[in-house]
């Protein structure tokens, strides 16, 4: 009996957990269906009184939505894959490679996780100013790439030092070599901890904003977030469709994660391999 | 075997390729700020050598103290308030409960938004004069409050949604770190005996130390270099008192056109994460724990 | 062990770190305008054109254009004005090809100040004039416009207006606006509280005791945002202590440590204390405060020409009500009704890197005219060329009526921020906000402004 009730207690928490965590997506699609007026009095947080469905047609239809879109993705499928990879390599390295001065590594690639991106944003300015590459998909991927590495490779690190010795020391003896046995063995039993650095990865690329901005000048390279942000007016902006803008832009983000979260829960499997 | 993992040649084929990127777009960049920190800069004009007078300056300046003092109190109510409810939510998650996947999907949501939404938000929540908050208090016969236009609640209002937004972050992190552990350490558990609490006690925390010193680091730093949200709900106002470092070093540099300074606030952010960073090494000194 | 891999690593970042720095101060490269040149797979025919082959035979020379006009589909008057230039300059300028690149406000800011220290400016960008522009002109970074400025183009720009751009003799900008501020009054809400519309500083305080104990926000302030309390701060100093000499004090050669500036300071802090801006102006934005005004819920509000299209959009509750007026003149003041707040300062501006200076310049000046004569018409601020408007019986009723109110001006004081600029403008506007917030006096106010100058 006594069980039940905690039971009962614990679905009612997070039943009531959900609501307050689901609530800010549905306040997002009543904003996008709402005008300056409705929005900035009594009704921001309800239902709208009138569906202003022309605000999809401002967001989608003015701006060039769709060119934006496949820049985002293009930009984003590229850096999660190569950071992907990389981070993986240096964190197996790093947690499993018997040479001196990796914790000197580790440090030194954590620092990435402290540096504040304002102050950065010249410096890195001036180098892909130097290397030629402003105004290109490069002058973004490469930096993206690069602030994302030393997240991903803190993260990977815990998750490699947790895989028993054992399967590489089979595969060595087999006569695998190291790479084929990362590739072959060792990778895809981190494929939850990868998926979860995915989502992260993805989350901060398709995001950003400022690298974005200054980097790249040319319309035909430009992400869907500054396209949708270019909304914003110098004294007045019309957040209505700014919200329908936004609720374009955060729909591949829900898609991404509900496919990137079910290979978290399916990994459970792979991490029963050992036997 | 040992030959093997001690090769050096196959380490740097490991770890070359994501050192030359970090280092040429963000190691030798931070650098740069590092040099810039000396210097007196207007981002346009010639560079004058100061020496170390920006920093000198910095301590002194109470607007910097304060702000400093702000994103150490981010960090601590951080720790309490993302860590232990996403912990919670992540133990009870992980433990094969109806509606896994529902829950997990949906406690990730705000995570999945951006800083625009989740401000847009907020701003109406706490405005003054049609907010649902003081709509709320009004109701139980309250009066209500500028909640971010006040200096005495600015930073408790401002906090709430950037400590709110990043618990399912950290839920997700902790998750995965529970989803590797193999499951036949549960049912070797569970055969002894034990209920859920004492497993995820004795069995699950002490077994995912090293994923929830993982999350403590990213809530620690990411509290200390914390922008975003604060600049769309605060600006840092109202009259500084929701100033956190990453907003003074912003309007230092793009508005006061002080880069020097601007850079010596940066350098600050980076030694202090750094030493929290070691601390947490330090306290979480762990061996390697393999299933 | 350890010392060779290290070695090795270190080898190449001592190499990056000298890529960083190269070029870290040379300002002698000229921005590489040809970032868009690369046109080598040609887009209409796929033939691959040679870039010289293509200038030599006189082909399109490419301008890059940067503004902070982000959004064409805004209807935000100066924002329809440039995207009608955009257009029009295509047919009117056929042998160049002008290549925009609109980026929001507040990013606009961020960009334009790295491109600036990267050496990477594009030919023309927008900027604000005054202290604003000043760093920038010091640096050598800008180009004069004296040279292509012919005494036809001069006869056609409005007295007054270039004021902002001039430097040591030299002229880097043509105007296109000038925006004024003006009290906003709400005569739906004056006629049903039986306020009468002030004439004078105390019926002003009057007005403002009226609404404030009726429930009406007096006067609807974004303080949230800062620049706005700028403005208030603005017009108080301007009534008291005159155009001229607060111009002299902003500029430095005066003091701010008048009694007339502390008086003002003193005004500003006694209306706001008064709950002249109702009890939550500190948390406030502009957004919300303009909001408030449009939906009826505050009395007034003093705000630049550019709320003109705001108070007669069609879903202002309040379109038709309306009115403009001069903000009334202050007893003991030396200043007069007829001395503003505003100006013109708004301006696009020529990279000295650019490749081709005289089209640049041309097209700047193309832009400028047109959007002067545009901007008015789509209900803005007030043209600063000469032109034949047409008919403008369309134009927004309160941009006429805010030009007839001008018409007589005989001083005019330019938005504090972009006036002095930089850590001036910031601090500035700190002050002001303590002030507001009442955590200074007015007389340390008026010390601490005039540290500044010193």
């Amino acid at each position: 009996m006594k069980i039940n009730v905690t039971k009962v207690f614990l679905h009612i928490l997070l039943a009531a957990f959900a609501i307050v965590q689901v609530y800010p997506l549905i306040f997002l699609l009543f904003f996008s269906l709402k005008d300056n007026n409705e929005i900035y009095s009594g009704n921001v947080m309800g239902v709208p009184h009138k569906l202003h469905w022309e605000n999809y047609h401002n967001a989608l239809f003015n701006a060039n939505v769709g060119h934006y879109l496949v820049n985002s993705i293009f930009v984003t499928a590229v850096v999660i894959v190569v950071s992907g990879i990389l981070a993986c390599m240096v964190s197996y390295a790093i947690a499993r490679m018997r040479v001196r001065g990796n914790n000197i590594v580790k440090t030194f690639f954590s620092i990435g996780l402290m540096i504040p991106l304002h102050a950065v944003l010249l410096p890195v300015f001036i180098m892909l100013r130097n290397l030629k590459m402003l105004d290109t998909y490069q002058a973004i991927i490469v930096p993206y790439i690069a602030f994302a590495l030393p997240m991903a490779i803190f993260f990977m690190i815990g998750f490699f030092q947790t895989l028993p010795l054992e399967l590489e020391e089979s595969a060595f003896l087999d006569g695998c070599g190291i790479f084929r046995t990362f590739f072959t063995i060792i990778l895809p039993l981190v494929k939850p901890a990868l998926a979860t650095i995915s989502i992260f990865t993805f989350l901060s690329t398709w995001n950003e904003m400022m690298f974005a901005i200054t980097f790249i000048n040319s319309e035909k390279y430009r992400t869907l977030t500054v396209g949708i942000m270019q909304m914003v007016g110098q004294y007045t902006t019309d957040w209505g469709s700014m919200g329908a803008g936004l609720v374009v832009a955060t729909l591949p983000t829900v898609i991404i994660y509900l496919l990137f979260s079910n290979q978290v829960q399916s990994g459970m499997v792979a991490g029963a391999v050992k036997g | 075997m040992q030959r093997i993992l001690g090769n050096k040649k196959a380490y740097l084929v490991f770890v070359l390729p994501a050192f030359i990127i970090y280092v040429v777009m963000a190691f030798v960049p931070i650098m740069i700020s590092g040099y810039y920190s000396v210097m007196e800069w207007d981002g346009i004009g010639d560079k004058v050598y100061t020496g170390i007078s920006n920093y000198l300056e910095l301590v002194k300046d109470e607007a910097f103290l304060l702000s400093a003092r702000n994103s150490l109190i981010l960090a601590v109510a951080s720790i309490v308030g993302q860590l232990i409810p996403a912990l919670f939510f992540a133990l009870v998650l992980a433990r094969n409960v109806k509606g896994e996947k529902v829950y997990r999907t949906i406690y990730f949501i705000p995570v999945l938004l951006s800083t625009v939404v989740i401000g847009q938000l907020f701003l109406k929540i706490y405005n003054p004069d049609y907010g649902a908050l003081n709509a709320i208090i009004k109701c139980f016969g309250g009066k209500g409050a500028d909640w971010l236009g006040d200096k005495r609640f600015v930073l408790a209002a401002s906090f709430f949604p950037i400590i709110w937004q990043y618990i399912g972050y950290h839920m997700l992190i902790l998750y995965t770190g529970i989803k590797s552990v193999p499951s036949e350490i549960y049912e070797a558990a569970q055969i002894d005996g034990a209920t859920e609490t004492q497993m995820a006690v004795h069995v699950t925390i002490p077994l995912i130390k090293n994923t929830m010193k993982v999350s403590l680091t990213f809530a620690v730093i990411g509290s200390l270099k914390l922008f975003d949200l604060i600049w769309v709900l605060t600006k840092g106002g109202p009259l500084h008192a929701s100033e956190v470092p990453s907003t003074l070093m912003y309007t230092s540099i793009f508005t006061r056109m002080e880069y020097g300074m601007g850079s010596a606030m940066a350098v600050f952010i980076v030694v202090e994460c750094l030493l929290f960073y070691f601390v947490i090494e330090k306290f979480f000194k762990v061996e390697a724990i393999t299933y | 062990m350890k010392k060779g891999l290290l070695k090795w690593l270190g080898l190449f970042m001592s190499a990056a770190l000298v890529l960083g720095c190269t070029g870290c101060g040379s300002s002698s490269a000229p921005a590489d305008s040809g970032n868009e040149a690369p046109i080598t797979e040609s887009e209409d025919n796929g033939t691959p054109v040679e870039e010289d082959d293509a200038q030599a035979s006189g082909e399109k020379v490419t301008i890059t254009l940067w503004s902070q006009f982000s959004d064409p589909n805004s209807t935000d008057g100066n924002y329809v004005a440039f995207y009608n230039a955009l257009e029009s300059i295509k047919t009117d300028m056929p042998d160049v090809e002008v290549v925009h690149e609109g980026t929001e406000s507040e990013s606009y800011k961020v960009k334009l100040k790295t491109a600036m220290a990267g050496n990477e400016l594009p030919d023309v960008f927008f900027n604000w004039g005054a202290g604003t522009m000043k760093p920038y002109v010091d640096a050598g970074l800008v180009l004069p416009l004296d040279e292509y400025m012919t005494d036809d183009i001069k006869g056609r720009i409005l007295g007054g207006t270039l004021d902002n751009f001039i430097f040591d003799g030299n002229t880097y900008g043509y105007p296109y606006s000038v925006a004024v501020a003006s009290l906003y009054v709400n005569t739906e809400l004056f006629e049903q509280n039986n306020v009468k519309v002030p004439e004078t500083y105390a019926e002003l305080l009057e007005a403002v005791d009226a609404f404030k104990s009726a429930g009406i926000t007096p006067i609807s302030l974004g303080e949230k945002d800062l620049w706005p309390g700028l403005m208030i701060y603005g017009i108080h100093a301007i009534r008291m202590a005159g155009a001229t000499d607060f111009n002299a004090a902003l500029n430095g050669t005066a003091s701010f440590n008048t009694p007339e500036l502390v008086e003002a300071a003193k005004l500003v802090q006694e209306l706001a204390a008064r709950g002249g801006f109702g009890e939550s102006a500190m948390g406030t934005s502009e957004d919300d405060a303009v909001a408030a005004f449009k939906q009826g819920k505050a009395a007034m509000m003093f705000m630049g020409s550019w709320l003109n299209g705001d108070c007669e959009a069609d879903d202002a509750a309040v379109k038709g009500k309306i009115n403009v007026i001069k903000f009334p003149a202050v007893d003991g003041g030396k200043g007069t009704e007829d001395e503003f707040h505003g100006g013109s300062g708004e301006t696009f501006l020529v990279s000295s890197g650019t490749e081709y200076p005289a089209e640049a310049a041309a097209v700047a000046q193309y832009i400028c005219e047109k959007m002067s004569k545009d901007q008015y018409l789509a209900g803005s601020g007030m043209p600063a060329w000469e032109a034949d408007m047409g008919n403008t019986s369309d134009v927004n009723r309160l941009s006429q009526e805010i030009a007839s109110l001008t018409a007589d001006a005989t001083g005019y004081v330019y938005w504090l921020d972009s006036l002095t600029g930089g850590a001036k403008a910031d601090t500035i506007m700190d002050e002001i906000a303590k002030l507001i917030d009442g955590s200074v006096t007015p007389e340390d106010f008026c010390i601490n402004l005039q540290t500044l100058n010193e």
